[in-house]
């Protein structure tokens, strides 16, 4: 699997970065000046200008070696979006991306913590631990953070799971952001991550997200196209790196999505 | 088409659109993200 490498921090951008979401719009001109439009959706694009600055010599191999493994603009690679969720439906368990254990019971329309009602309760009514999960198309051995706001007002626990690593928190009836961040080994091509809930717990989630970094950053909502962008390609032709000393390396990458 | 107050005078304009087929927004950090955007009203 071709991917855009982390940085050895764990993440996988600095800022500024610039992301433009294009769409085409389809427009004729009547003779009486009026006109018809059609969403192009063959148009569709996001595009990621990515400005890195301090990067080790290793750092900037990476970014090469994938630039020479894709014949700079030719190939295409995958890339998880530094500013995006990785899980897709963040607001509604009903989708089938998420896989959810036979003896979970799912309401929505919970109130949650921003004073909306988009969280759900989850239920274990099952004798053993059940899960709720998405899988994603990234790569098994990068660094992850799974997060969510979570409470429960009869004191169950929670499980954050990444693979089958995990953290577990006694929960409350406040509201409070838990996660599980770190890297598993392993080279495949997929990452599983959700949420593991004990016999009987019955707790309530709002805002579950995944990301590519150390730790939770800002909560972005999905729907049904998450982080995960599995044909992007390099813009340029070239790869300008500049070197600001023997270990600090700066170049700026313009990367689009074809899908 | 939506409807747009214009954050000026707050007079509701009917049948507008984005003038452009793309946004841009510039992040200098977390949850500081930067764009412009241009929103015409279409009297046709």
């Amino acid at each position: 699997m071709l991917v855009f490498p982390q940085l050895l921090s764990g993440a996988n951008t600095q800022y500024p970065l610039v992301r433009t979401d294009v769409f085409r719009t389809a427009l004729n001109t009547l003779a009486d000046g009026r006109e018809v439009k059609y969403a192009d959706a063959g148009g569709i694009a996001t595009r990621w200008e990515l400005r890195l600055q301090g990067l080790t010599n290793a750092e900037w191999a990476e970014i090469a070696a994938l630039y020479q493994a894709v014949e700079g603009r030719l190939r295409t690679f995958t890339l998880l979006d530094p500013i995006s969720n990785l899980f897709e439906w963040s607001e509604d368990s009903s989708k089938p991306e998420w896989m959810k254990d036979p003896m979970l019971v799912v309401a929505p329309g919970i109130a949650d913590p921003f004073g909306g009602t988009a969280a759900f309760r989850v239920t274990n009514g099952g004798q053993a631990s059940q899960t709720l999960r998405q899988t994603i198309a990234g790569p098994t051995g990068f660094q992850y953070c799974c997060s969510v706001w979570a409470r429960s007002v009869g004191g169950s626990s929670l499980t954050v799971k990444r693979q089958s690593d995990g953290n577990t928190f006694a929960l409350d009836a406040e509201w409070r952001r838990v996660y599980s961040s770190g890297a598993v080994s392993g080279s495949g091509d997929s990452f599983v991550a959700g949420f593991e809930f004990a016999s009987g717990a019955q707790v309530d989630l709002y805002g579950p997200q995944l990301e590519a970094q150390m730790a939770p950053g800002a909560y972005w909502r999905s729907t049904d196209h998450a982080g995960v962008y599995p044909r992007v390609r390099f813009e340029d032709d070239g790869l300008d790196v500049t070197a600001q000393d023997a270990q600090a390396n700066a170049g700026i990458l313009r990367l689009v999505s074809v899908e | 088409m939506f409807q747009f107050e214009d954050p000026w005078d707050a007079t509701v304009y009917e049948n507008c659109s984005f003038e452009s087929d793309e946004n841009e927004v510039r992040w200098e950090g977390e949850e500081m993200g930067r764009t412009r955007i241009v929103i015409r009203q279409n009297r046709n």
